[in-house]
């Protein structure tokens, strides 16, 4: 039971207490008759410092659900990142494939017409040149 | 800061900052979405928060900061003290006294010139001190001193005065 002197009192509401000595005054639950104003006081802190019960851990799980969220979306901007580079890493090799066998039908028409070249003088429909991809006709 | 350190020296600050963030945003509910807005963002920049000379102080400042953005945002909440969730002991519910009290107390405060009370709500309700309360509503710690000091004399010269009455009122 805590039992405060009346100067003390004074001292609080001319906001001279130091934080200390006004959390030992707000643990008075002894008053006289002609402190009533001072009752009514504590009494209505005591009341506006009810919180909800374990608002600590409420925090605390909003704070994991964030994270964990975080993390979900953190793997899936990762997974999407690799097949994004695999696909791309994938279509670079197709296309370099594809351009070196273009490449090579060129250079196979390059040598055929350089062949063909060589033996122009022919009679119409005579089949200047023929192999497994290609039949030369001559038209004139 | 480490998470044991968060969970150390800021987690346990929501339930300090809880009163200024009902009284701010009117009901539970909302106070606690707000604590758990501003506790994000804390957590999200704790690396900061390391440097902070005054994690208290910040913490309040943060979170007064999120309400008030809320209090912008939404219209304000009506004061309701049962939505509020204000909880009176079994003895209390049977003593409608008490009940007054808390409004009348209430009311007074309610009336005071807005920074006076910040200022008494932060120091009585929260428990912060001087500087902690500066920090939080950027003012000079004089300042905030001499408001303390009205907004007492205020609270007390009313009380007073209703219990004289009061006293009239059944002589």
């Amino acid at each position: 039971m805590k039992r405060l002197n009346r100067i003390d009192f004074d001292k609080f509401w001319e906001a001279e207490t130091t934080l200390q000595e006004e959390v030992e005054l707000k643990k008075t639950d002894r008053f006289s008759d002609d402190e009533m104003a001072e009752e009514m006081y504590l009494k209505f802190i005591s009341e506006e410092k009810q919180m909800p019960m374990q608002l600590e851990d409420q925090v605390w799980d909003a704070i994991a659900r964030k994270r964990e969220k975080q993390h979900i979306s953190l793997v899936r901007w990762a997974v999407a990142a690799s097949v994004a580079i695999v696909l791309g890493i994938s279509s670079f090799f197709v296309i370099q494939q594809r351009n070196e066998n273009r490449e090579m039908q060129f250079a196979l028409i390059e040598q055929t017409l350089d062949h063909v070249s060589d033996q122009l003088i022919t009679t119409p429909g005579e089949v200047v040149y023929e192999d497994n991809y290609i039949v030369i006709v001559a038209d004139n | 800061m480490t998470e044991q350190d968060f969970k150390d020296n800021v987690l346990p600050l929501s339930a300090q900052v809880f009163p200024m963030a009902r009284r701010l945003l009117g009901n539970n509910e909302a106070a606690r979405d707000a604590i758990q807005q501003s506790m994000l963002k804390l957590w999200e920049n704790r690396k900061q928060l390391s440097t902070c000379t005054n994690v208290k102080a910040f913490t309040f400042k943060v979170v007064r900061n999120t309400c008030l953005d809320e209090i912008k945002r939404k219209k304000p909440v009506l004061f309701d003290m049962a939505e509020q969730g204000i909880h009176f002991d079994s003895q209390h519910e049977q003593n409608l006294d008490s009940k007054e009290a808390w409004y009348l107390v209430k009311t007074i405060i309610e009336q005071l010139p807005e920074l006076q009370r910040e200022v008494i709500q932060m120091r009585d309700v929260d428990d912060l001190d001087f500087e902690e309360i500066a920090g939080v509503m950027e003012l000079e710690i004089t300042h905030v001193r001499v408001l303390l000091s009205r907004a007492r004399k205020t609270v007390r010269e009313k009380l007073v005065k209703i219990y004289a009455y009061e006293a009239v009122k059944q002589n």
